[in-house]
């Protein structure tokens, strides 16, 4: 295209002014637009999680919420069988809710949608650890990307800033970018891409040679993911917002009647080593407090199982998972559900049927 | 085996945050400075730091570059002798040619060496070093080879003003894939100082999104066809390899003219005036007319400084066709160090010949088959585009046999040839109506809220239909 630059400087500079102005409120009401969409657009995991919850037959008597640590670590197929092996008959339906990226600010919007829907669990099992309490919140920026409004952007503003500012203006700012997929596929009906050509069947020896990325694992290593938690744990303090949430959960939890348990998760020795007494004092205060106040036992599964568990510093592996699901089955919920015969554990929740 | 040297990531890409940042950081300090020296330095040091994002250290061979020359230059100029002025020509050609030798076509020199000294007694393989490709190499070596030769031809002063000449070659909007400047071009408009334009900002607003919905929504959209089905031809049927290498042909355009419309309008915006790459190329009715379209900084680069002086046209029918070959060439070689590229520019260069030599009956030229010479010239540059994109010859003749040869395989899905219909077809009415409408002077009558509300609608538009997978544009791996 040929063009010569024309002379009407003030034309342009209002063109120009304008356009801002329109771009400006267009993702504007982009965001706001998106902030009603249905959940299935920001955050289809939950949407996914919560319709299982709705739909899962017998209902779930127990709940598990949490991070992707849950998520990898806990096997309900296994948790069934460790049960029937020792109780037969009868066990409690247990559903796993976590999400990628979870922490309590999604899982108190988990269990407020879980409970308008009418499903209500008699136990539920909250990961909790020095990780999901610091500040700042390093897991915000997930709940602002799929779960914050302008208000809960305004309410959390100072950690959102301290947390990754740059997060917080591409998805505020510009939202037509960041969240592009997802109104696409809001607007189309079905997610991009909407050009991508399958991979063919190649006879052996006619592709391009060796296997497909995604088809080759990565090797364990229970030291990844260490340095950039020790970063981040460098100047540990309480997220008084977190702790906040965590106790609006109990409360909730208190007021429906269902028995809520604390548990940390596993993680691997190099993780652990990071808890010194600066993480560890505060942290351990802080739970004992909100088991007196709320009833709340905590259970520490930390470090409950061998580096051999692990695929990273902070995720169990198959292996690491069957073992966390059978030490669940075994130490917390047929203590809590059937009974605890050798009266060592949280013999004070009410949970029994 | 012989590899592509690989760009080490993709530095600061115009359509970036980063780069929007960068940019908006430049044009407010470059404004609000009442020095025309201290906007040229502010210009520099983005531009530094564009290209250090990338690769801090290539900066230094960048200034190396700049400052030689410079050097050269002045040295060229002041030379008494004819013979001093043609040795420090030759100086400056060797370093720069070397530099671009070393950098980018080590590797292929010796594998073209090693059959020739493996009878010498040599039984290992010719050894491959992993050469990172300094960004923007073969541009910034044409614009300073451009810049010496001129002055020793005394076309152009040598710069007195360092500061002028390092801007010239490191100008950050055609620092990495051109235009390639002309010295005589740029140089003069860095002499005097601007008042703000904000027509020429506009214009620049203008073109930098028509560049981005280029690159964003139809490269980057297309890319997600070409690149599994030339990542395993085999795999496909003709059908596919046909829609295949159709969209490349308009994935090339649409990254490479998106790129060049970006460049030029962001130099309009600090008042800076660069020159136009790209006019229509897929509406020429023949291959001599195509070149003339397409990439028109390289083409006419090639022709001032290689076709002309390996005597152009001037020695009969014979003489003209080894000039043309000689110079498509060597413009494939230009493109990359692989045989693909050089099959490339011979392919183009016996075209050109053809087209020059052979006599056409006068009915071919009738203004009623203008579409089908259209679509004739636009079929022989699409299969052009398989030597370019191709990985190597072997997957070359893969595609081309079964495109000419109907063959069962995967084809695209009706969804997907669909979308993709649809691009194709809003590229064709887009071109048409850039080649039969004023649309300059539509924007120019339209009311401002229109020519407001069009700049913003394509701006929501190019973020909301930007693919996950838009990367680094092709000319930069040259």
């Amino acid at each position: 295209m040929h063009v010569q630059p024309r002379s009407n400087p003030q034309r342009s500079a209002k063109i120009l002014l304008l356009a801002v102005i329109l771009v400006f409120c267009g993702e504007l009401a982009l965001g706001v637009y998106l902030d009603t969409a249905p959940l299935s657009v920001r955050f289809p995991e939950a949407a996914a999680v919560l319709e299982h919850a709705r739909t899962q037959n017998p209902p779930p008597d127990i709940v598990f919420f949490g991070s992707s640590r849950f998520m990898a670590a806990i096997a309900p197929a296994e948790i069934d069988q460790a049960l029937r092996t020792s109780h037969g008959g009868r066990i409690p339906a247990v559903l796993p809710m976590p999400v990628l990226g979870g922490d309590f600010v999604s899982t108190e919007f988990l269990l407020d949608r879980m409970l308008a829907e009418g499903v209500r669990p008699r136990i539920a099992v909250i990961e909790v650890s020095p990780d999901l309490l610091g500040r700042p919140p390093h897991l915000l920026s997930a709940q602002l990307e799929r779960l914050f409004r302008w208000r809960d952007v305004w309410h959390w503003l100072p950690e959102l800033f301290e947390a990754d500012w740059s997060a917080l203006l591409t998805a505020r700012v510009i939202p037509a970018y960041h969240y592009r997929k997802e109104l696409l596929g809001w607007l189309v009906g079905r997610p991009p891409p909407y050009l991508s050509v399958p991979a063919p069947e190649l006879p052996a020896g006619a592709g391009p040679g060796g296997e497909h990325p995604s088809a080759i694992e990565t090797p364990d290593d229970p030291t990844h993911g260490v340095e950039r938690w020790a970063r981040w744990l460098r100047r540990f303090r309480i997220s008084e917002r977190c702790t906040e949430v965590l106790e609006r959960i109990l409360a909730r939890c208190q007021k429906e009647q269902i028995a809520c348990i604390l548990v940390e998760p596993p993680v691997a020795s190099g993780h652990r080593a990071l808890y010194g007494a600066d993480v560890a004092t505060p942290y351990h205060a802080l739970l004992a407090r909100l088991g007196r106040d709320y009833r709340a036992p905590f259970f520490d599964f930390g470090a409950r199982l061998p580096d051999t568990s692990f695929r990273d510093d902070s995720h169990v592996n198959r292996t690491g998972a069957i073992r966390f699901s059978a030490l669940l089955a075994s130490s917390l919920i047929e203590p809590l559900w059937f009974g605890d015969e050798k009266g060592t554990a949280t013999t004070a929740v009410p949970v029994a049927p | 085996m012989l590899e592509w040297p690989a760009v080490e990531g993709a530095g600061v890409l115009f359509h970036s945050i980063e780069f929007l940042q960068l940019f908006a950081v430049t044009f407010v300090l470059y404004w609000s400075l009442k020095s025309q020296r201290l906007r040229l330095g502010t210009l520099l040091l983005a531009s530094v730091y564009f290209y250090a994002r990338w690769n801090p250290w290539l900066v230094f061979l960048l200034i190396f570059t700049a400052l030689f020359d410079f050097w050269i230059a002045r040295g060229i100029e002041r030379a008494q002798s004819q013979r001093l002025r043609r040795a420090l020509l030759v100086l400056s050609l060797c370093v720069s040619l070397g530099l671009l030798g070393f950098f980018k076509y080590t590797n292929f020199l010796l594998g073209l060496v090693w059959p020739v000294i493996r009878p010498l007694g040599v039984t290992s393989d010719p050894p491959f070093f992993k050469i990172i490709l300094p960004l923007g190499i073969s541009f910034y070596t044409f614009e300073t080879i451009s810049y010496v030769v001129d002055v020793y031809r005394r076309r152009i002063p040598a710069e007195r003003n360092l500061l002028h000449y390092m801007l010239f070659l490191m100008f950050f909007p055609h620092l990495i894939a051109g235009p390639i400047v002309r010295p005589g071009d740029f140089l003069p408009q860095l002499e005097r100082l601007r008042s703000l334009d904000w027509s020429r900002v506009e214009l620049g607003a203008r073109l930098f999104l028509l560049g981005l919905l280029k690159k964003a929504v139809i490269a980057d959209q297309l890319a997600q066809v070409v690149d599994p089905i030339y990542a395993a031809p085999a795999g496909f049927g003709s059908g596919a390899l046909w829609a295949a290498t159709v969209a490349y042909a308009i994935q090339l355009y649409c990254d490479f003219s998106g790129y060049s419309d970006m460049a030029i309008g962001l130099a309009h915006t600090f008042g800076l005036k660069l020159p136009m790459n790209f006019n229509l190329p897929y509406l020429s009715q023949n291959v001599a007319e195509f070149w003339r379209r397409w990439h028109i900084s390289l083409s006419t680069w090639l022709r001032d400084y290689l076709y002309i002086p390996l005597g152009g046209n001037r020695g009969g029918r014979l003489a003209t066709c080894r000039n043309i070959l000689l110079t498509m060439l060597l413009g494939g070689l230009w493109h990359g160090a692989g045989w693909t590229f050089l099959c490339w520019g011979l392919y183009h260069g016996t075209l050109l010949a053809i087209h020059r030599v052979l006599p056409l009956p006068r009915w071919v030229g009738h203004s009623a088959l203008a579409p089908l010479r259209v679509a004739v010239t636009f079929v022989l540059w699409c299969l052009g585009m398989v030597f370019f994109r191709a990985r190597s010859f072997g997957d070359a003749s893969v595609v081309l046999s079964r495109m000419f040869v109907p063959t069962r395989g995967a084809e695209l899905s009706p969804s997907v040839a669909l979308v993709f219909g649809v691009i194709v077809l809003v590229v064709v009415l887009a071109s048409l109506a850039a080649r039969f409408m004023d649309l300059e002077g539509i924007a120019r009558r339209a009311p401002v809220p229109v020519a407001a509300g069009a700049l913003a609608v394509g701006f929501l538009l190019a973020q909301l239909l930007a693919p996950d997978t838009g990367g680094a544009f092709i000319y930069f791996q040259f």
